[in-house]
C-alpha cells in the first residue's frame, strides 16, 4: 500500500520531470540547430500532435469512431486560405473563420451522430470527410484549385524560427487544455460513456451533452490545428482532405495509446519527425502508417503507453499487486 | 424528352446491377458476422485489377480472367478473416479501425506492384443495342445479365445448399447454429470469402467501364455503404432494389445536373437517410 503510493509519486515526478527536459529542449533547438529543414519537420510535427490529440478527444474518450478526422482540420485549412486570398480578409479574421466552420461542421456531423450508435457513426463521419475530398478534387474546383490548390495564403509570422515559437506555444496550450479537459470529472463521464452509454444514462448522465462537447472539442481543435497549418504553409491543396490523412490521426492515437491525449500526442510528435525527417521513407508512409495500425490493433491495443503495465503483468503476479 | 430519360434508366439499371452486386457482399458480411468489414472496397479494387492482371498483361480471355479474379478474391477473404478478423471479430470498435487500415495496405501493395497509374481495359465485347432514345452497350447488357445470374446464383446457394442453410442459421442466430453442430467459424470464414468474391465480381464486370487505380475502391465502398444502409441493413431484396435505384439516380443526376456531382449525390442521400431513418428505406423500426 505504502510502496504502491510512493511509486506513483516517484512516477509522477518522473512525468513532470520529462516534460520538463522536453520544454527546456524544445526551446532551444532553434538555438543550438538552426536548420530550416528541421524546424519544419518540427513545425510540422506540433501541428499534427494537435490534430492527433484532438481525434483522440472524441474517439479515444467517447468512443465514438470518427474515420473522417480530416474534414475538420481540411474544413478550416480551406476556409482560411479561401477568405485570406479571395475575400481579402485579415488573417486573424480568416483564422477565426475558419475555426468557426470547424466547429460548425462538428455541429452538423456530431447532431445527426447523437443518436447513432457503433457502425453507423463511422460510416457518417467517413461520408462527411469524402464528399469533403470530392468536392475539393473534382466538383468544386473553381473554389478550391484542385491539385494546385489555394496559394498565397498570408502568414502571422514570418520565418521557421518565429513559426516554431508559435507552434510550439499553440501545441502546448492546446494540449494542455484537452489534458485537463481530459482529466477532469468531464473525461471521467466520457470514458463512462464509452464503458456503457445505457449505464451512464441510467447514472442520470446527459450523455447526449457530453457527446457533443466532446464532438465540439474534436472538430474546434482539429480546426486550429488546420487553420495554423494553412497560414503556415501558405498553400492549401486536397492533401489536407485526403483519407489518408484521416487515417493518420488513428495511427497516432493508435502507437501512442488510445484515450490518453498524451499518447496521440506523442505518436504524433514521433512518426511526423520520422517520416517528414527522412524524406526516402515518404513513399511508404500510408503502408507502414496502415501496417502499424493493423499490427497494433491486433497486439498492442493499448498502444505504447500501456506497454509499462503489459510488462509489469507479464513479469508475473508477485511484487506490488500481491498485496 | 421521354424517350431520353427512359434510355438513361435503362443504362442506369444496368449500372445499378452491378452495384447491387458489389453492396449484397456486404450485406453477406454484415448478415452472418455482424461486421462491417471497410476493406471491401479493397477487394473490390483487387477483383478489378486481377482482371486486369490476368487478361491484359497474361493474355487470358476475359471470361477466364473473370472467374480466376473472383477464386483469387475469394481465397483472399479467407486468408484475410482468418489473419485479420477472427482474433477481434467481437470488438467492433476494433474491427472497423482494422479493416480500413488493412484497405490502405492492399492499396498500397497494388501501387507497388502495379503502379500508381490509370489502367483500362478495353470492352470485351463491341456493338450497340439501339432502343428508343438511345442505345445500350451489348457488354453492358451482358454484365447486368451476369450480375443477375450471380444473385439467382446466390439465392439458390442461401436456400438450398447445406452451406447456404448453415449460412442463414448462422445469421439468425450463432449461438443456437454453434449448438447445433454448426462449424460456425467455417460458416463465417466462408461468408467472409464470398462477400470479398462478390465485390471482386462486381469490379471485374465493371472494370471495362471505369478507370483502374490503386484508391479506386473507396467510391465503391461508400456506395456499397450507402446502399446497404437505404436497403436496411442485411436485407438481401432491399440491397439489390436499393443498388438498381442508386444506378438509376446517379445517371439521371450526371445527365441533368452535372457529370461532377454526380459522384457526390449518393453520399449526401446517405448521410440524409442516417440522420432521418437509420434502419433504411425497407428497414424495419427496431
Amino acid at each position: 500500500m505504502m510502496a504502491g503510493k510512493l511509486s506513483s509519486i516517484t512516477f509522477l515526478n518522473r512525468k513532470l520531470l520529462a516534460v520538463l527536459v522536453y520544454l527546456i529542449a524544445a526551446s532551444i533547438i532553434p538555438l543550438a540547430v538552426p536548420s530550416i529543414y528541421i524546424l519544419h519537420v518540427l513545425i510540422l510535427a506540433h501541428i499534427f500532435v494537435i490534430y492527433a490529440a484532438s481525434w483522440d478527444i472524441l474517439t479515444g474518450y467517447t468512443g465514438q469512431l470518427n474515420l473522417g478526422h480530416a474534414m475538420f482540420f481540411g474544413l478550416s485549412a480551406y476556409t482560411v486560405a479561401i477568405t485570406n486570398t479571395m475575400l481579402n480578409f485579415p488573417l486573424i479574421l480568416s483564422v477565426v473563420v475558419g475555426v468557426f466552420s470547424a466547429f460548425l461542421l462538428s455541429l452538423i456531423v456530431g447532431i445527426p451522430c447523437l443518436r447513432l450508435r457503433g457502425p453507423y457513426l463511422a460510416i457518417t463521419t467517413f461520408s462527411f470527410s469524402w464528399i469533403l475530398f470530392l468536392l475539393a478534387s473534382s466538383a468544386m474546383i473553381w473554389l478550391s484549385g484542385g491539385e494546385e490548390g489555394v496559394r498565397g495564403v498570408r502568414t502571422f509570422v514570418v520565418g521557421s524560427v518565429p513559426n516554431y515559437y508559435l507552434s510550439l506555444v499553440l501545441m502546448i496550450v492546446s494540449v494542455l487544455i484537452l489534458y485537463r479537459i481530459a482529466n477532469s470529472e468531464t473525461g471521467l463521464i466520457l470514458k463512462a460513456i464509452k464503458e456503457d452509454e445505457d449505464a451512464a444514462m441510467a447514472c442520470g448522465i446527459n450523455t447526449t451533452k457530453y457527446k457533443l462537447l466532446a464532438f465540439i472539442l474534436s472538430g474546434v481543435f482539429g480546426g486550429i490545428a488546420g487553420a495554423f497549418y494553412a497560414q503556415y504553409m501558405r498553400i492549401v491543396t486536397v492533401d489536407v482532405v485526403t483519407l489518408e490523412l484521416s487515417a493518420s490521426a488513428i495511427t497516432f492515437s493508435l502507437i501512442g495509446g488510445i484515450g490518453t491525449v498524451i499518447g496521440p500526442a506523442i505518436g504524433a510528435y514521433i512518426l511526423t519527425i520520422l517520416f517528414e525527417g527522412f524524406s526516402w521513407l515518404a513513399d511508404y508512409r500510408i503502408l507502414i502508417y496502415n501496417l502499424i495500425i493493423v499490427a497494433f490493433v491486433l497486439f498492442l491495443p493499448g498502444g505504447l503507453m500501456s506497454l509499462r503495465e503489459k510488462i509489469k503483468a507479464e513479469r508475473g503476479t508477485g511484487g506490488e499487486e500481491g498485496e | 424528352m421521354i424517350e431520353t430519360l427512359l434510355s438513361l434508366t435503362v443504362n442506369g439499371v444496368l449500372i445499378g446491377g452491378l452495384y447491387a452486386l458489389a453492396a449484397l457482399g456486404l450485406t453477406i458480411v454484415l448478415g452472418v458476422m455482424r461486421v462491417i468489414n471497410v476493406s471491401h472496397g479493397a477487394f473490390y479494387m483487387l477483383g478489378a485489377y486481377f482482371t486486369f492482371l490476368f487478361s491484359i498483361m497474361l493474355g487470358f480471355n476475359y471470361l477466364t480472367s473473370f472467374i480466376l479474379s473472383a477464386a483469387l478474391v475469394f481465397a483472399i477473404g479467407v486468408v484475410y478473416e482468418r489473419l485479420l478478423i477472427k482474433p477481434i471479430r467481437k470488438e467492433e470498435l476494433n474491427v472497423l479501425i482494422l479493416t480500413f487500415a488493412a484497405a490502405f495496405v492492399i492499396e498500397e501493395i497494388v501501387k507497388f506492384a502495379f503502379g500508381p497509374r490509370y489502367r483500362n481495359i478495353p470492352p470485351y465485347l463491341s456493338g450497340t443495342v439501339n432502343i428508343p432514345g438511345g442505345s445500350v452497350d451489348v457488354q453492358r447488357v451482358l454484365s447486368f445479365a451476369i450480375a443477375i445470374a450471380i444473385v439467382a446464383l446466390l439465392f439458390a446457394v442461401l436456400r438450398f445448399t447445406k452451406i447456404g442453410k448453415a449460412m442463414r442459421m448462422v445469421a439468425e442466430d450463432e449461438e443456437v447454429a454453434g449448438i447445433l453442430g454448426i462449424n460456425v467459424e467455417k460458416v463465417q470464414m466462408f461468408s467472409f470469402g464470398f462477400g470479398a468474391m462478390l465485390a471482386a465480381s462486381a469490379a471485374a464486370l465493371l472494370s471495362p467501364i471505369y478507370l483502374l487505380y490503386p484508391s479506386m475502391g473507396w467510391d465503391p465502398l461508400l456506395k456499397a455503404f450507402a446502399i446497404v444502409i437505404f436497403g436496411g441493413m442485411g436485407s438481401i431484396p432491399g440491397t439489390v432494389l436499393t443498388g438498381i435505384i442508386f444506378g438509376v439516380a446517379e445517371v439521371l443526376t450526371g445527365y441533368y445536373i452535372s457529370p461532377t456531382w454526380k459522384t457526390v449525390v449518393p453520399f449526401i442521400l446517405l448521410i440524409l437517410i442516417i440522420s432521418v431513418k437509420p434502419t433504411g428505406l425497407f428497414g424495419e423500426e427496431e
